[in-house]
């Protein structure tokens, strides 16, 4: 049965709303038939919304709610191999593998994203240093295209398997996917949490010690200046293993039932968070850090999630939100990363959460994200009229490296300067045409940058 | 498409001869500006003006008919414009004469013209960008009305009622709109030294194309339905519509 209502979508950063037609469909739909007959006003798959722009929304076309496909197909609790519809979310997936001693491979700063979106947007975690992205983890899946379905595997297609990873949903709709998952002894995290004084002190000491750890994350006051520019708190971990675990930790070592707190309500005057808040939030963040901390025991979900706490916390950036700016750059580039904290607080432009994180080596996907070198997220929230500016001097110093800036956060690149960023989107968009010829699955993300 | 920064790829410009209007494409060329369709009545300075925005930077510029004064067509002819972008992420509504206010208000047809161009047509014009930008599911609307139109005044009151007119229409169109993510987003500015008067002296508090344009795009991303330029203009406004009528009716400008 096929229900149609018309919703005002925005991204994460609640910046671009516009307004779709959502679609609830079976699974085993007549693809072909459906999307020809959607192709005038195009449709997008949107699962929990998570991606920070206009990547899972098309104004004046279609959507189709990928939250609905949510169950579980086949386990293996002898390899951990996983076939899973794409709308299950990552949450789920905790809640559900965690007691039988399974993790995701691979988690983002939030939980709340689905299978479907992992892939299309090739989302990475701490762990990237060390594990790689999502879809280094996905073995198999199945693609609805408008030649039908089609099941997508590194042997086989594997043209249009690179092109699905991280292809922003481009390709096709996901409608499930094969994964391995992680075991783990316990939901708990053994955390080792270090303070440094400057951006050097941290680089240094996370090309030390990063391969010490399977997760590590650096946390930089972005509002630090002068010699003090870049001063971190890197926080690196491992799963805990039970010989870890003492005292009330052991009783539930597999637990994982999160609770959110509250949900932020939608009432946050824009401007709430200015330079002055940002400043106090990253001074006291600092200050109240540990210097150094060996061996803490954190539960999973307050480690990789702390936002999560709060449902909607996206709302205190006010009605006007909020603007994600990731890029990396290849290891050497160093100066890079110090540029533009310089950028960032010469413009007194306040970031108020910034992480720096080192990445391995980058996949086979084609216009997936990663790639070996150092990676910078910031937030800002919208307002300065010299911020789009500000990103535009930051995507030439990302381009100069050989670096590139993260489509699920962007919205804002230039067309020409996705180009300079991504040297495989012409064979992408070959793909892409050779599938979809008359691009009936396209997003106000693809039409912006004309992909 | 708008960016998260709401700076548009693709502009129509109804009444497309517009120093305002210009200035807010000359704003635009810095970002993400890509194709311009300039619709107005005289092809001509069109084209002239669509050189002009084309050196602004890598831009596209088509000219397209429009005339306000053309009820029968105008509908058409702004539907016309808008199919020449792939999508319509801002429509700015330029159209205005100023009349001559003295020789105007003995004559039935210039009132008939002032008003028409300045109001009926751009209030016909805006109802089908509207319906378009539905049908699109986003877009963004400015409209140029004047300060002269919130506080009808003796000496020009021809063309400040067609832009009270215009004024309260775009308002109306705003509430109509809220909760959708179609923005309406009204101009007022004060004198401002244009080609539009350059024949009348200059006043106090006048300002210029360039202050506008900053204004109206400062106000529209930070979802103001209201935009004053310059800002003291609201209290001025506020002031004079608690004087006397008797008064009103003798003020010197």
């Amino acid at each position: 049965m096929v229900r149609d209502n018309t919703k005002i979508l925005t991204g994460w950063g609640r910046t671009n709303p516009g307004m779709s037609s959502k679609l609830e469909l079976p699974m085993n739909s007549d693809w072909p038939a459906m999307l020809k007959a959607l192709a005038g006003s195009g449709v997008v798959a949107r699962g929990l919304g998570r991606s920070y722009n206009d990547a899972a929304q098309l104004s004046g076309g279609s959507f189709i709610d990928t939250t609905i496909w949510n169950h579980v197909l086949h386990f293996d609790p002898s390899s951990g191999i996983l076939k899973v519809e794409a709308g299950a979310s990552l949450d789920q997936l905790m809640r559900e593998f965690s007691e039988a001693g399974f993790f995701v491979p691979v988690t983002p700063g939030t939980r709340h994203v689905t299978i479907g979106g992992a892939i299309a947007c090739d989302v990475h975690g701490k762990n990237h240093h060390k594990d790689g992205s999502f879809t280094d983890f996905v073995t198999c899946m199945d693609l609805a295209t408008p030649n039908g379905v089609v099941t997508l595997t590194r042997d086989e297609h594997p043209e249009l398997f690179n092109a699905t990873c991280g292809g922003m949903g481009l390709t096709g709709i996901i409608l499930n996917a094969t994964l391995r998952l992680l075991r783990i002894e316990s939901t708990y995290m053994k955390v080792d949490t270090k303070r440094t004084k400057s951006l050097d002190e941290v680089l240094a000491l996370m090309e030390s010690e990063d391969d010490h750890y399977r997760y590590s994350v650096a946390w930089v006051d972005s509002q630090a200046r002068g010699s003090s520019l870049g001063r971190a708190v890197l926080t690196q971990a491992d799963h805990a293993l039970l010989s870890d675990l003492g005292g009330s930790h052991l009783k539930a070592p597999l637990e994982f039932k999160p609770r959110t707190l509250f949900s932020a309500p939608d009432l946050f005057p824009s401007g709430i968070l200015n330079s002055l808040t940002i400043k106090a939030f990253n001074e006291t963040w600092y200050q109240k850090s540990p210097k150094r901390e060996i061996g803490a025991i954190h539960h999973a979900a307050s480690f990789f999630h702390p936002l999560d706490v709060v449902d909607n916390w996206n709302r205190i950036y006010g009605s006007k939100g909020f603007v994600q700016y990731q890029y990396v750059v290849p290891f050497g580039q160093e100066d890079v990363v110090k540029n533009s904290l310089e950028l960032l607080s010469k413009n007194r432009a306040g970031s108020f959460l910034t992480v720096l994180k080192r990445f391995g080596k980058s996949n086979n996907g084609l216009i997936s994200f990663p790639m070996k070198g150092w990676t910078l997220a910031l937030d800002l929230p919208v307002g300065p009229a010299t911020l789009p500016r500000l990103f535009d001097q930051l995507d030439e110093m990302v381009i100069e490296a050989g670096g590139r800036v993260y489509l699920a956060k962007d919205g804002r690149v230039s067309k020409c300067r996705l180009k300079a960023m991504y040297p495989q989107l012409d064979e992408f968009m070959r793909i892409v045409e050779s599938i979809d010829p008359t691009r009936i699955l396209r997003s106000d993300l693809s039409r912006r940058l004309g992909i | 498409m708008n960016d998260s920064f709401k700076k548009p790829q693709n502009v129509v410009v109804l009444g497309g001869n517009s120093d305002i209007a210009f200035a807010l494409l000359r704003e635009y060329s810095q970002y993400r500006l890509e194709k311009v369709v300039l619709a107005g009545p005289n092809q001509a300075t069109l084209h002239q003006r669509a050189l002009m925005v084309s050196d602004l930077g890598e831009i596209e510029v088509e000219v397209a008919a429009f005339d306000t004064t053309d009820l029968a067509q105008v509908a058409a002819q702004t539907e016309l414009a808008m199919s020449l972008v792939p999508t319509v992420d801002l429509v700015i509504i330029a159209a205005g004469i100023l009349g001559d206010q003295q020789s105007d208000e003995s004559d039935p047809g210039a009132v008939a013209k002032v008003l028409t161009t300045n109001f009926t047509g751009p209030a016909v014009a805006m109802t089908t960008v509207v319906e378009k930008m539905k049908r699109q599911g986003n877009g963004s609307i400015l409209v140029l009305s004047s300060v002269a139109g919130t506080k009808v005044r003796r000496s020009n009151f021809i063309y400040g009622s067609s832009k009270a007119g215009l004024d309260a229409f775009a308002l109306g169109f705003s509430d109509a709109l809220w909760g959708t993510s179609i923005k309406v987003t009204v101009v007022r500015p004060g004198f401002v030294k244009t080609k539009m008067t350059e024949s009348l002296k200059s006043v106090p508090l006048s300002t210029t194309p360039e202050k506008v344009a900053i204004s109206a795009i400062k106000g529209l991303e930070m979802g103001k339905e209201i935009v004053w330029v310059p800002q003291s203009f609201r209290t001025v406004i506020f002031g004079l519509r608690h004087i006397p009528r008797s008064i009103n009716r003798k003020l010197p400008f």
